[in-house]
């Protein structure tokens, strides 16, 4: 059983290289200014307006007292608390969570770039038994609930010899984004022009040697996406973590955050200059990577 | 804190590992797998901490105490701490926790706002819900187990209601009925504000919040640690009362709380330190150390003599009154009773279902619960 | 570029095996899948076949022995109301999250697609959302809904429409659909950004010869837009109705699954379960149900889309 992702397309676009300038459809547009942009607009920025409101309601409780926060009663900090920004990085150890979860996220990252990539460009260009039982087996994995294999996942790791280890939470979470990524992957390489493949094959070039010096390179763009969309998965990872790492100093930021919810000493406005800290560096990848990904989607991932 | 003046006068090192309140039995029970458990580890609810007393990780304390160490608990603590012969957590008898925090369930009012004269408050909860403004009154969905096990005191007396707990007694008798038909009076009353028990992981702290920070609700129904929550979260609202739950008109017996333990220790019995870990155990309960509790954090303590000598704010005064007479139903309900009790109550106070078809279910969720 | 030089030292490598071993094909298809297979039957299939068998035993997360029970688990399951339920309850949220959800998507897609300016402001701001913690959804969200001085109500007065001032978390007619307006704020910005990246890769000309026949919106949207959409739509479709059957962390902040059982989902009840009750053997039969479920509904939505996209 396979997904349809064929294209049915036979347009051949090679990433990277700039489209034409779409000059008619720019031109037609440019005709329709009205009405028309008009509620458009309108409907944009209602969306953005409660997209963005956590944001709002993030950075002006974050410098309320708790007092005041708990009171509700105005939107607007009364006297903007900066403290609790101070507060937070240091009773949240923030510095050392903060440098765990750029680790973990980083190596998980790569780790499921590099296993993705190879299963991907297998699935979408290689003829070999048993392809479709793997891709079977990708989509069970995906649809297989969490829970079920938690308490699991935590014994084997303990057989291991693999608790409170950065490396078996890692490999914890690369299995975790395989699922998904190899199936953008996938899609990805299917849409590949198959030329230039093609003719190092000719050249006698081993698939592995292709796929390394041509088909990575060309890539780039799929590779951008499948890391935002992995990179917050991991970032915001906090169960498997807390059960598995019982030396504090491993955790990673959510357990920094999690200090601060506590029914009996609540601590809310330092909480949320915490995950306003927190957010920087997810906001900081997805900006960098934006381009690239609405590219590297639209140069084919996902057809 | 305590640790490192406990250091300082013993010279033994005390490491302590403080994971978030939600994540503490998670995290203990992922250190019980991989064979790590800590030394001394904080006992919250039995059931809760009862796989673990099962599993050998908690020494047994009955010789120690009986040894002179009770001497520093108030007998209601050991008798509330200790699991009987044949509990239905199956845990073998005996104490395996020492707690330094004792409290009790009551009402928190603020007269003016609940619409009742503080110098003169209603003694049943009939008079009660006349008093009370309309929709001024609130209790968390998941504190409505103790609202009720309170209010069973008026029909039963602690060993039935034991009794009922450990599966001995069945939930569908008159008492029970009498019991649950509180929440429809408090309903057709109209006190219960917005006509439903708010829900959700968060649901006391939101009760709590409506109380003293948004201040909009009159009267709301929780255990005595509230006080201490104030203190951080409004500090300048002192303007209300506490007191224990009124009366039933047509009660068989005088009411009583009952009594949870907050904060304990149980000490690993099969770690490398067990010697040590008791005696810092037996060393917190002491006194001094207990004093430092109540002082910081408002804690009930559980020594008789900090008990006595208790200068407990004003707030908490009506609550505390109730300790010299709390229930002794040393068996908790199990998880599943909760949980029927608490979808229960909210269903009843919407109307949806009746006292009977409620406690039906809760007698089957008590029978699936072995 | 880089490729030349570097097909030219291909070459130089692997001039040697003229006569090539005739499984080298399969072997070295299989090699590009060691590393995936290997991690996936280690950390997911042995842990899940370990589930399975689980499922057959009694087992309080703790006690070191395992009894065997045979299908008692199963049984409990079977007459269950609660988890039946909450598989009714799922079934809601699955056909609000995927329908609304992604029409959501969709929608806010092509208008980005269509606007001139601010692109990628909106790009980011959509995207927003997701990046919080469940925790911090739930604070928020609960201030938005509270009944007497929450945000939605104090809004409602103020613009004179108190009468339709709602419990909306409390009320049982209400509950589940509030939940679900905040699932699908909170993950919208996922499909969307799929979308809009299908969207960007249909070429303009289709358009234009879309126009010069005549066609109207709808008929745009229906014979140029849409069916280059279709393998988008495959992706973000599966995952959303995954995502939303799997709904966990909205219901367990903002209504734990109440009032009474009305917003109560399966992994709630699993989680409760297991992590509550210290019944794993339970939770585990649970899940495998449960599991069994989402797959059979999975095969049916590729299924129906695959048929969709042939004809």
């Amino acid at each position: 059983m396979v997904i349809s992702t064929e294209s049915t397309s036979t347009r051949a676009v090679v990433t990277g290289v700039p489209r034409p300038p779409r000059t008619e459809q720019a031109g037609r547009r440019r005709r329709k200014w009205g009405a028309e942009q008009v509620l458009l607009y309108a409907l944009l920025i209602f969306a953005a307006l409660t997209a963005l409101f956590p944001i709002f309601f993030l950075l002006t409780g974050s410098l309320m007292s708790l007092q005041e926060l708990y009171r509700g009663a105005s939107l607007l900090p009364t006297e903007l608390l900066w403290g609790n920004y101070a507060t937070a990085w240091v009773e949240g150890n923030l510095a050392v969570y903060l440098t765990n979860s750029l680790i973990y996220t980083l190596t998980s990252v790569l780790g499921i770039l590099i296993v993705s990539s190879l299963a991907g460009y297998a699935l979408a260009r290689l003829e070999f038994w048993g392809k479709n039982v793997f891709m079977f087996v990708i989509l069970a994995v995906l649809i297989i609930p969490a829970p079920a294999m938690f308490i699991a996942q935590y014994k084997l790791l303990i057989g291991f010899g693999l608790t409170n280890s950065p490396v078996g939470y890692v490999l914890v979470m690369i299995t975790a984004g395989i699922p998904v990524a190899t199936l953008i992957m996938r899609s990805f390489f299917v849409n590949q022009p198959k030329d230039l493949e093609e003719a190092a094959a000719l050249d006698g070039a081993s698939s592995f040697t292709i796929f390394a010096r041509v088909i990575l390179p060309l890539a780039r763009p799929g590779l951008a996406a499948v890391a935002v969309i992995q990179g917050l998965g991991v970032w915001n990872e906090y169960l498997m973590a807390l059960v598995l790492f019982r030396d504090d100093n491993l955790m990673p930021v959510q357990r920094g955050l999690t200090s601060f919810v506590n029914s009996e000493t609540p601590q809310e406005q330092i909480l949320l200059a915490a995950t306003a800290i927190s957010v920087v560096p997810v906001i900081i990848l997805y900006l960098l990577a934006q381009k690239q990904i609405v590219q590297g989607l639209g140069a084919g991932a996902l057809k | 804190m305590l640790a490192e003046q406990y250091e300082e006068e013993t010279g033994v090192v005390v490491t302590v590992d403080t994971p978030g309140p939600a994540d503490y039995v998670a995290k203990l029970q992922a250190a019980a797998q991989a064979n790590d458990m800590p030394d001394v580890y904080t006992a919250v609810g039995a059931t809760d901490m009862a796989p673990f007393y099962k599993a050998g990780w908690a020494l047994r304390l009955d010789d120690e105490l009986a040894d002179g160490w009770s001497d520093n608990f108030t007998p209601a603590v050991l008798e509330l701490t200790a699991f009987p012969e044949g509990n239905p957590l199956e845990v073998p008898a005996g104490s395996y926790a020492a707690y330094w925090e004792l409290a009790t369930f009551g009402l928190l009012v603020q007269p003016e706002t609940a619409g009742i004269d503080a110098a003169n408050p209603p003694t049943t909860i009939d008079e009660m819900i006349d008093e009370f403004n309309d929709g001024t009154f609130s209790v968390a969905a998941s504190l409505t187990p103790s609202l009720l096990q309170s209010y069973a005191s008026n029909y039963m007396t602690d060993e039935e209601i034991n009794a009922t707990f450990t599966g001995d007694a069945p939930w569908t008798t008159d008492a029970w009925e009498n019991t649950f038909q509180l929440l429809v009076d408090l309903t057709e009353g109209g006190v219960i504000a917005n006509d439903a028990l708010p829900g959700g992981s968060d649901d006391n702290p939101t009760v709590e919040k409506s109380f003293f920070n948004i201040q909009d609700t009159g009267a709301i129904f929780d255990g005595s640690w509230a006080v201490a929550v104030a203190k951080t979260t409004a500090p300048d609202f002192t303007d209300y009362v506490s007191m224990v739950l009124p009366a039933a008109s047509d009660g068989d017996y005088e009411p009583r709380s009952p009594g949870v333990t907050g904060r304990g220790a149980a000490v690993n019995a099969k770690g490398d330190h067990v010697d040590e870990a008791l005696a810092f155990v037996k060393w917190l309960t002491e006194p001094e150390q207990q004093k430092v509790f109540v002082d910081e954090a408002g804690m009930i303590p559980t020594n008789p003599e900090l008990l006595d000598s208790l200068a407990v704010p004003d707030q908490i005064a009506g609550m505390a009154s109730a300790i010299g007479d709390i229930q002794i139903v040393p068996v908790q309900l199990t998880a599943d009773v909760n949980d029927a009790i608490i979808r229960g109550s909210q269903s009843i106070v919407l109307g949806e279902k009746t006292v009977e078809q409620v406690l039906e279910e809760v007698q089957t969720a008590q029978d699936q619960s072995s | 570029m880089t490729t030349p030089t570097a097909v030219a030292a291909a070459r130089r490598q692997d001039l040697a095996p003229r006569k090539r071993w005739p499984y080298r094909k399969h072997a070295v298809g299989l090699l590009f899948l060691l590393p995936a297979t290997a991690l996936i039957c280690l950390f997911t299939l042995v842990p899940f076949a370990q589930a399975i068998l689980l499922s057959f035993q009694e087992w309080d997360g703790i006690s070191p022995d395992t009894p065997w029970v045979g299908l008692e688990n199963y049984e409990r399951v079977f007459g269950d109301q609660v988890f039946w339920e909450s598989m009714k309850n799922v079934l809601a949220f699955a056909v609000i999250g995927f329908f609304i959800g992604n029409a959501i998507s969709l929608g806010m897609a092509m208008a980005v697609h269509k606007a001139r300016r601010a692109r990628s402001f909106f790009r980011t701001a959509y995207y927003i959302p997701g990046v919080f913690s469940v925790v911090v959804i739930g604070l928020m969200w609960g201030w938005l809904y509270e009944p007497s001085v929450g945000i939605i109500n104090r809004l409602l007065v103020s613009i004179g429409l108190e009468g339709l001032q709602q419990n909306w978390l409390g009320d049982p007619a209400l509950a589940l659909g509030s939940v679900a307006v905040t699932f699908v704020w909170y993950h919208w910005g996922f499909g969307f950004i799929l979308f809009l990246a299908g969207l960007q890769d249909i070429p303009a000309e289709q358009y234009e010869a879309a126009s010069l026949d005549g066609a109207r919106a709808w008929a745009k949207f229906r014979y140029v837009t849409w069916p280059h959409l279709v393998p988008v739509t495959t992706i973000v479709g599966l995952l959303s109705l995954l995502g939303a059957l799997q709904i966990f962390g909205t219901v367990q902040v903002l209504t734990n699954g109440g009032p009474g059982y009305h917003t109560m989902v399966p992994t709630l009840v699993i989680y409760t379960e297991a992590f509550t009750s210290h019944r794993y053997g339970v939770a585990a039969a649970m899940s495998v149900i449960f599991g069994g479920a989402l797959v059979l509904l999975a095969l049916i939505q590729l299924g129906l889309t695959q048929r969709r996209s042939r004809s």
